[in-house]
């Protein structure tokens, strides 16, 4: 099981906000898929799997803010 | 109405003084691509005359921003990260800020410094990018804004732009993304002016930049058990809005200072002092300060949080008053 | 060769006896306790003032160091309000509130005297630039010494001033001695202007004694910055006949030999200069004499204005900090708590 969590991005960003969730528990994802994108003071960014699998939770919803580095999904590795 | 985020609302302000005023000047290091994200587009829209990458010469880029200010410019000057002000502190604080006084008034350096920092807790940004520094320009007398929120944000710095003095304009890293509702037209909020962000009757907590929303926070937490917190945010740090602190004071008697530069020397002990000295009759217990424990600011992450302040520890110290 | 007029000739003579007989009043004047602090002589160097500010205009500016004396009189400062200056009276330049090493007046375009060795050439690239963007042909000249190549604040300044093809012109006059610092032990270098070839800029040397030499020098220093051809750096070799200021002098450090000062006073700029003009038949002794005169009259009423005139009240200590004014502005250090 692998986590995705918010990335490191920019020098001062410490929290994003999560715009719109391009996949559901349940569905399947390719390496390179944009899972999700969000949204921070200096940019919107589309996330990418980098892993082949199955997304088995998501862990904050559309709208939520979240701070860098907390987990957002989890992935079963097929 | 429309929402910014801070980061937003400052780079709204600085941008509509741009348009207003053709003598502003903006420089910085990456400000061309805007690194730090406060002159994102400036430079397709005001050109590379008005928009200025300098080599790394933090010494230089002030000295230049204040001789530009004494020769008919109005010069914004982006540090790149709080520290840099460490490596041009003789032409910020016994030049820049010296020149009007030394010449009798002759010298005008209408210079503005835009300090955005990376300095919060959970940034694991270690030693030396993760300070707050405006204490140290505070003792030379510099004046000092720190917006707490988007709307302050913007505001203060279009009044800092306009001020014909050096004015610092500090930017918490933990404000920058933080969304409120701010009008799309030009304003200004005056220096020297705090607000109290809630009205309180068993203490004043006076909170600097991002512990505003702390303060706030803690306000509901404590309020269901009955303690009533008055959350003052003073907005500029120099001139200091020393009548708003005393209303507030004289009402409760109690006050909290939460601030995020070090303990040692830092603005809150200045406001401790103030209050020492200038409001003694209404207290009814000792001062307490919360601010940085003075170590340079460690990576791990279990130290960095113990070392810097945050919501817990206002916490503690509101529930060791006796009420 | 330069074809200067008569007029020009003896002009230039004058404005360094007028530097020459400040300095050395100036210092009988703090020698008598009626100038406080310190003093840094700039007797020795006139030559490089003088011949470096000739051809810039009014409106042209300088930053100068704080041997800076020579460099505010070669710029047109009135010597009155220098001496009420160096006497802490409120007709001074800066109403007392600066003093010898902080003189400032911006409508001669004097941006001040500095107290930091190398400071000034930061605020003088930031001049630069401010002309360069207002289009307004002004140019700025920067003064520092030979110690002041060590100090990053200088690196920096020529670095930016040459990237950004700025209207400067850099000003290192090598008085050889940074206090008790030889220039050998503070510079690589044999010759100082091969700084500027780190930066592609131009650089030159030239004899500091020779006013002639430095006018050349500075006379296309300037041309090239007002065509927008940007920086230039200008060695002058020079020397300061006292000691680094009024304060060292009486701590007997020998730093230089007896022969070497001899060797130097005999190359006075002044008796150089003046020795030409007599030697060429430019003008005789009469008119040297003449212009001393003058200059003497001048110093003495200056010396004069300045006593008679008033010291600041204490008060004013508290103007001047700020633009404008705020409660509790400046920040006093005792207030009185009303019981």
């Amino acid at each position: 099981m692998k986590k995705v969590v918010i990335p490191k991005m920019g020098m001062a960003t410490t929290e994003v906000d999560i715009l719109t969730w391009k996949v559901k528990e349940g569905d399947a994802v390719k390496i390179g898929d944009i899972m999700v994108e969000i949204e921070s003071e200096k940019a919107n960014v589309g996330i990418e799997s980098e892993y082949n699998g199955i997304i088995t939770k998501i862990l904050h919803k559309d709208g939520e803010t979240v701070p860098v580095g907390e987990a957002i999904c989890e992935i079963d590795e097929s | 109405m429309r929402e910014l985020r801070y980061l937003h609302a400052v780079q709204e302000g600085i941008k509509q003084e741009m348009q207003k005023n053709r003598n502003i000047i903006i420089l910085g290091e990456d400000i061309r691509h805007s690194l730090r994200g406060i002159t994102k587009g400036f430079f397709e829209e005001f050109g590379g005359e008005r928009v200025i990458d300098t080599p790394l010469s933090e010494i230089a880029l002030v000295g230049a921003g204040t001789g530009l200010a004494l020769s008919g410019v109005r010069p914004i000057v982006e540090f790149q990260l709080s520290e840099f002000v460490f490596l041009a502190f003789d032409q910020i604080v016994n030049q820049a800020q010296k020149l009007r006084y030394m010449s009798g008034g002759k010298l005008s350096v209408p210079v503005t410094y835009i300090v955005p920092s990376m300095g919060s807790r959970g940034g694991s940004m270690a030693g030396q990018h993760s300070d707050i520094t405006y204490s140290y320009v505070l003792q030379a007398g510099m004046k000092v804004v720190v917006p707490s929120n988007a709307y302050d944000a913007k505001g203060l710095v279009i009044s800092a732009i306009r001020e014909d003095d050096p004015v610092m304009v500090y930017l918490p890293a933990k404000c920058l993304a933080k969304k409120d509702i701010v009008p799309e037209e030009i304003y200004t909020i005056p220096l020297g002016k705090g607000i109290i962000k809630k009205a309180g009757n068993d203490i004043t907590v006076i909170a600097i930049g991002h512990f505003v929303q702390v303060a706030l926070d803690v306000a509901d937490i404590t309020g269901e058990k009955g303690i009533s917190l008055e959350v003052l945010d003073p907005r500029t740090l120099l001139p200091l809005d020393k009548d708003l602190i005393k209303n507030s004071i004289s009402k409760t008697g109690r006050v909290i200072i939460i601030d995020d530069s070090n303990k040692t020397c830092g603005f809150a002990s200045e406001l401790a002092a103030f209050i020492a000295e200038e409001l003694f009759d209404y207290l009814k217990a000792p001062i307490r300060r919360i601010a940085r424990t003075v170590v340079p600011v460690p990576f791990s992450a279990p130290m960095e949080s113990f070392v810097i302040p945050d919501k817990q520890e206002l916490i503690d110290v509101v529930h060791e008053f006796d009420i | 060769m330069t074809a200067f007029s008569k007029s020009k000739y003896l002009e230039i003579y004058r404005k360094m006896k007028l530097i020459r007989r400040f300095e050395e009043q100036a210092l009988k004047l703090a020698q008598d306790g009626e100038i406080s602090g310190s003093l840094h002589l700039y007797i020795g160097q006139e030559a490089v003032a003088v011949g470096a500010c000739f051809d810039l205009e009014v409106p042209d500016m300088i930053t100068s160091t704080h041997r800076g004396h020579g460099h505010l009189i070669a710029k047109g400062g009135d010597i009155r309000y220098m001496f009420a200056e160096l006497m802490g009276r409120k007709s001074g330049y800066n109403k007392g509130k600066g003093g010898s090493m902080h003189i400032a007046e911006p409508a001669l375009g004097i941006l001040g005297a500095n107290g930091i060795v190398g400071a000034g050439a930061p605020i003088g690239v930031g001049a630069a630039l401010a002309n360069k963007f207002l289009k307004n042909k002004k140019v700025v000249m920067t003064f520092f010494g030979d110690g002041a190549l060590a100090t990053g604040a200088v690196h920096e300044a020529m670095n930016m001033a040459a990237i950004m093809n700025l209207p400067i012109i850099f000003i290192c006059e090598n008085n050889q001695y940074a206090v008790s610092l030889s220039v050998k032990d503070s510079c690589p270098l044999k010759r100082l202007s091969d700084r500027a070839k780190s930066y592609s800029m131009h650089g030159i040397s030239v004899d500091g004694m020779n006013v002639e030499k430095v006018y050349n020098a500075a006379r296309d220093a300037i041309n090239r910055a007002r065509n927008g051809e940007g920086p230039s750096f200008i060695e002058c070799k020079t020397y300061r006949f006292y000691d680094h200021s009024i304060g060292v002098d009486k701590l007997g450090l020998k730093y230089r030999t007896d022969e070497e000062i001899k060797y130097w006073k005999n190359r006075d700029p002044i008796k150089l200069w003046e020795n030409r003009l007599i030697k060429e038949q430019i003008c005789n002794k009469k008119q040297i004499e003449e212009v001393d005169n003058a200059v003497e009259e001048i110093i003495i009423q200056a010396i004069q204005f300045s006593r008679e005139s008033d010291y600041p009240p204490p008060q004013d200590a508290l103007k001047d900090m700020y633009s404008n004014n705020y409660d509790d502005l400046p920040v006093l250090g005792w207030i009185k708590i009303k019981k």
